[in-house]
């Protein structure tokens, strides 16, 4: 059976590139002019926190790392969040491998990259995430050989405080996606599909966000071999976990993205336990198949 | 504002897909997956079995050497609130956003 999906009746949808991807918002037609809040907000985070732009907060503050630094928001709260994450997955998660992630080739945007990218290797450091001091105020003391790197959690963050922003606004419902990174707002449930390595399920997504991690995205190469953005904090190198995606379940698109991002870095045994821990729900495949850890919203189509 | 073509969907991780992942999406095409109408959906019984059949996955040596070190925080991260005190943003996800999957099954 063939069927097709269409902008739900009485709903308006608006796609625009920020962050990196293609941010997708749908509210009520009736609330249209709220779409404004969302690009605006997305907007504003990319200037702030990109990697890729010298003037955004994020640069300001790797460029002064080894000296304290004042930082604004969205940056402080982002980074503290990263920092919590980071704790909360003993470092499996790690904001601060911006540095690994150059030396590998992924110096630009990464449509820029190109067919091969430079490779040099990757710079020794002796402080970790451990190390980066959140002072009152948002004075934040970085050390002389970190540098910060907080791509998927602010994205997650972004769809998070869109959301928060449309709430506010008193929009009833809504679907914000950020490169298939999603949450949504309201009570009526929402079509979407998630893709595994074997199949794809359509699920009725009501509450909550699911964000995927995966390592068949954003590869590219270099004189040494193929890279891809996971980093594994154990090896500084790419992960070469047995999973190749994971998509969690979970009550914000932050936790989600996280989660999602720990999960593949640890691998399907690991993986799977830290899922179950955490009573989040998630699809984690493999090359070879796809499994599901705990109660995933309820499904209306897909593949067995 | 934009008509949606009628061929896309709400897609979670969908970006870039790479030609391995673009092969295994047109072989998908194929089972022509997607999305009903928003609101009439049937509950579905369960399709999944466990991480069984499919699974087929090993956990590489390199892993399985760390899996003290890297046992994680008794943090309550996971469950957290939204990020919001912190972002400087305000309020919150919706009503049901604190709340587990009510329900449902999944298949892979």
């Amino acid at each position: 059976m063939r069927r097709s999906w269409t902008v739900p009746a009485g709903t308006v949808a608006e796609r625009f590139p920020a962050m990196g991807c293609e941010v997708l918002v749908i509210v009520p037609a009736d609330r249209v002019a709220h779409i404004g809040t969302v690009s605006a907000l997305f907007a504003e985070w990319e200037a702030r926190l990109s990697r890729f732009r010298p003037d955004s907060d994020l640069c300001r503050l790797n460029a002064a790392a080894g000296r304290p630094t004042w930082v604004r928001q969205p940056l402080l709260g982002v980074l503290r969040r990263a920092l919590r994450a980071a704790r909360a997955t003993r470092g499996v998660f790690d904001p601060t491998l911006a540095r690994e992630l150059e030396a590998l080739g992924y110096a630009t945007t990464f449509s820029e990259i190109g067919d091969r990218a430079a490779e040099r290797p990757v710079p020794a450091r002796a402080a970790s995430w451990h190390d980066v001091r959140l002072g009152p105020g948002g004075l934040v003391s970085l050390p002389a050989d970190l540098a910060v790197d907080l791509g998927g959690i602010a994205k997650g963050m972004a769809v998070d405080a869109a959301l928060a922003a449309l709430r506010a606004e008193d929009v009833p419902f809504a679907l914000v996606s950020a490169g298939g990174d999603l949450a949504v707002l309201g009570e009526r449930p929402w079509p979407v599909a998630v893709a595994a390595a074997d199949g794809e399920a359509v699920l009725s997504l009501a509450a909550g966000a699911l964000a995927t991690s995966s390592t068949e995205e954003r590869r590219w190469r270099t004189a040494h071999g193929e890279m891809h953005h996971l980093i594994d904090p154990r090896t500084r190198r790419p992960a070469t976990s047995d999973l190749v995606r994971v998509t969690v379940h979970a009550p914000t698109c932050e936790a989600a993205e996280v989660a999602a991002k720990t999960a593949l870095i640890l691998g399907s045994d690991e993986g799977v336990a830290f899922l179950e821990r955490h009573r989040l729900t998630g699809l984690l495949s493999t090359p070879g198949g796809s499994y599901r850890v705990g109660a995933w919203p309820t499904q209306t189509a897909g593949a067995a | 504002m934009t008509q949606e073509d009628p061929e896309q969907m709400v897609t979670a991780g969908g970006e870039r897909p790479t030609r391995g992942s673009l092969e295994r999406r047109l072989a998908l095409l194929k089972r022509s997956v997607i999305v009903v109408a928003v609101g009439s959906f049937a509950a579905v019984a369960s399709l999944a079995a466990e991480r069984t059949a499919a699974h087929g996955a090993s956990t590489p040596s390199q892993q399985t050497n760390h899996v003290n070190q890297y046992q994680d925080g008794g943090d309550d991260y996971f469950g957290y609130a939204p990020y919001g005190d912190d972002s400087g943003s305000s309020g919150s996800l919706g009503s049901g956003a604190g709340a587990p999957p009510a329900a449902g099954s999944h298949a892979s």
